[in-house]
């Protein structure tokens, strides 16, 4: 079975990875169509897709109350150049599922339980309006909940797989600064909106330096800074910030905003401007289920060998799937993919082969 | 004849001043650009009937003119600027701004309109002259190179002995003289920083440019609070920051940072420079970024020479109420007329233009910006009184 499953494997991922190539001439217009056409024509039932980009489709297994829920992200761009690490990745998550799909439809009696595929776009961070996926309950109708990332520089066809936090919380924010300009001359008249903005990008880094426990991973990063008219001698009378926040610890996150708070606030008003944070919680930490990680990982170390599955570290990117997560039990793994990923449009045949064959271990007796 | 009937003349032809001005604020023209303004300033003084005029001195729409005295005796120079500035007009008059986007926000018109005005009272005074008038009217002042400096090689100057220039001041009271003893203005110049992110490898660690810039920001503070001489005033103002993204989750690659220096002194002036530069490179290897600086000397500063300020003085007090002549300190804001005190002797003074009970005039360069017209009274006023210390009859017989 096994070997004659990875002939198909190789036989379906290679047809998957031609249509991509097929959709880059068009530069990938429609693709959201062309993906819920694709899964249709393979035989999946109940396909959508949104005008969020995202596509769900459905393989029944007959008389199951349950459902395992498989989240992929697939890169909406046509050119490795613009986005490549999110290009790779979504290509290789697609081309995984697609193959999967394929299998289990010809595998049915095999399936363990129903299974729902959730493809998301990747590449724009959390892109405010997919989390309108939540209020549409996407990630509803499931019961568990599962998703792999590749990993490029990690060992080729390894897995990994931890309990607890793997990915960061992500938070955004704003601060406005209004002071009172006037010309560069007479600062002295003026509330420079300016320079007290720099000072309070300067006060936020001690946040993490000074207050925040250095044992938590944290990151602080003001992304945007603007002020001024374009002029050289009419000082700001406003100054806008924006950036984002990212912790693997909940009481760290709760500190960072009531911290930041106070700098923007005290900060502006030592200097006679007034300061304000708007801070919003895009996604919370995304947290392995910890039983059921060891029971994903013991599926694991039985299908590939103990030797191929290890621990991964938590990292600061953020996936909002973390939201799903926190209604639903569910475990995100990585495929290493060795360096060879960052020459090709996907991650190399064999590693796609073992993103299949994880996935298969869930969803199959 | 003389002085006193001078005033009088000057004060029968008020409306005709105020016309002047009002047609200039209606039709104003950024610098550079000021070519209807000359015209209609060259039709003024042709109507005055100039003894000479010459146009388009220097690197743009500059004229000069004389008046000659019926007596031999010094040369005085009164200018005045008129270019205007690229602002929308909300100022509620009824000579508002007709050329969209562009307005008289700094008393330009009040300044040429005032110097017309000198020239048509002294064009029938010239029996009482003992030397010659000669009215250089500017162009370009707001935008560099600025347009004095270029009058000047273009000899605008020539057999002048004494320069003098005035500017109209909205927030303060109307029909005071200020004068500033020694420095009248900053040398006031442009900065242009500039970072942009290094090619990194995606493992190692990304410089953060906005930190960078932000560092650079705060840091160079310090070089006016504690590098410069606190006896020597120094202004380091950072305008504008501009980037080439502006999200949430990337950080940009390449951003701006302009700014303005004022001082005063030379030394100061040349430290800050040299600062900014030294403050560059550390901000380079500490942020592993780069950072170029590109320092723009503007105008220098006034230097008002002492014995004419001196002598000025004694006579706006002779001629006006005590307590309407002041003296005040000088402001960081920046004037191309120091090119001319750099060539001759002379002084700049500064007329006040506020409404009384105004509290809260707008500054200059404000979209509102407005003036009191009696200001241009008291700036043909001022003239006149410097005509009369330089070249009237009455003192050139008290200098036998």
């Amino acid at each position: 079975m096994k070997t004659k499953q990875d002939a198909t494997i190789q036989e379906k991922q290679e047809n998957h990875k031609e249509w991509l190539k097929r959709l880059n001439i068009s530069n990938r217009e429609g693709i959201v169509h062309e993906l819920a056409e694709r899964l249709e024509k393979a035989g999946c039932l109940n396909v959508s897709a949104a005008e969020n980009g995202i596509v769900t489709a459905y393989i029944y297994k007959e008389g199951s109350n349950e459902t395992i829920g498989l989240r992929g992200m697939y890169s909406k761009g046509s050119h490795k150049e613009d986005k490549p690490t999110a290009y790779l990745q979504g290509n290789s998550q697609l081309v995984i599922l697609l193959t999967l799909v394929d299998v289990l439809l010809t595998n049915k009696d095999l399936l363990k339980t129903s299974v729902k595929f959730i493809f998301e776009p990747i590449g724009e961070a959390i892109p405010e309006n997919l989390t309108l996926s939540l209020k549409e309950s996407v990630f509803q109708e499931t019961d568990v909940l599962y998703a792999a990332s590749i990993l490029p520089d990690k060992p080729k066809k390894q897995l990994f797989i931890s309990e607890g936090p793997v990915f960061a919380s992500l938070d955004y924010f704003d601060i406005h600064v209004q002071g009172q300009g006037g010309h560069a001359a007479y600062p002295n008249k003026t509330v420079d909106a300016l320079i007290v903005a720099a000072q309070i990008i300067e006060e936020l880094q001690l946040t993490v330096s000074r207050k925040v426990n250095p044992m938590v991973a944290t990151d602080l990063t003001v992304t945007a800074f603007e002020a001024g008219e374009g002029t050289f001698n009419i000082i700001a009378d406003s100054a806008e910030i924006k950036g984002n926040v990212r912790t693997l610890s909940d009481n760290e996150r709760d500190l960072i905003e009531k911290t930041m708070t106070d700098i923007v606030r005290d900060v502006s008003s030592s200097h006679g401007a007034e300061g304000t944070l708007t801070y919003r919680r895009m996604t919370p930490i995304l947290e392995n289920d910890e039983a059921l990680t060891q029971q994903v990982k013991g599926i694991f170390e039985e299908a590939f060998g103990e030797e191929k599955i290890d621990s991964i570290s938590s990292k600061l990117t953020a996936d909002y799937f973390a939201k799903a997560l926190e209604e639903k039990p569910g475990t995100v793994f990585y495929i290493g993919s060795g360096e060879e990923f960052s020459n090709e449009e996907t991650a190399p045949s064999d590693v796609i082969t073992t993103g299949v064959q994880a996935f298969l271990t869930l969803t199959t007796t | 004849m003389g002085y006193k009937t001078w005033i009088k003349d000057l004060e029968n032809n008020f409306e005709e001043t105020v016309s002047w001005r009002r047609h200039m604020h209606q039709y104003p023209e950024l610098s550079f650009e000021e070519e209807t303004t000359a015209e209609f300033i060259k039709s003024v003084l042709e109507d005055i009937g100039v003894d000479e005029l010459r146009e388009k001195v220097g690197n743009g729409y500059g004229m000069v003119a004389r008046i000659k005295g019926a007596h031999p005796g010094p040369t005085i120079a009164f200018r005045a600027d008129f270019d205007a500035l690229e602002i929308t007009e909300k100022a509620n008059v009824p000579f508002q701004s007709r050329n969209e986007g562009v307005m008289h926000a700094c008393g330009h018109d009040g300044h040429t309109a005032s110097v017309l005005s000198v020239a048509r009272v002294l064009s029938e005074h010239r029996d009482d002259l003992h030397g010659d008038v000669v009215f250089i009217h500017q162009n370009a002042e707001e935008m560099l190179p600025g347009g004095a400096k270029s009058m000047v090689e273009a000899e605008a100057l020539e057999n002048v002995d004494y320069v003098f220039g005035i500017h109209l001041n909205s927030e303060m009271p109307v029909q005071q003289v200020y004068y500033e003893p020694e420095f009248g203005s900053a040398n006031a110049d442009f900065v242009l920083v500039t970072l942009k992110a290094r090619e990194t490898k995606a493992s190692s660690y990304t410089p953060d440019l906005l930190l960078a810039a932000t560092e650079y920001l705060t840091s160079s503070q310090k070089i006016v609070s504690r590098m410069t001489d606190p006896k020597k005033p120094a202004v380091l103002t950072f305008a504008t920051i501009e980037t080439d993204k502006s999200d949430y989750t990337h950080s940009p690659k390449e951003i701006a940072l302009k700014a303005t220096v004022r001082t005063l002194h030379q030394d100061t002036r040349e430290l800050i420079e040299e600062e900014l530069s030294r403050m560059a490179e550390g901000i380079t290897h500490a942020f592993q970024v780069d950072v170029s600086v590109d320092y723009k000397h503007g105008y220098p500063s006034i230097k008002n020479h002492k014995p004419e300020v001196e002598r000025s003085v004694e006579k706006f007090k002779e001629v006006f109420a005590s307590d309407e002549v002041e003296e005040i300190e000088v402001g960081m804001g920046g004037e191309d007329f120091s090119y001319f005190l750099e060539e001759k002797p002379g002084a700049f003074f500064r007329i006040g233009a506020k409404f009384p009970g105004d509290d809260n005039p707008y500054p200059h360069h404000h979209p509102k910006f407005v003036i009191h017209e009696d200001a241009l009274l008291r700036s043909g006023q001022v003239f006149l009184a410097l005509t009369e210390e330089y070249i009237g009859k009455s003192n050139q017989e008290n200098r036998g």
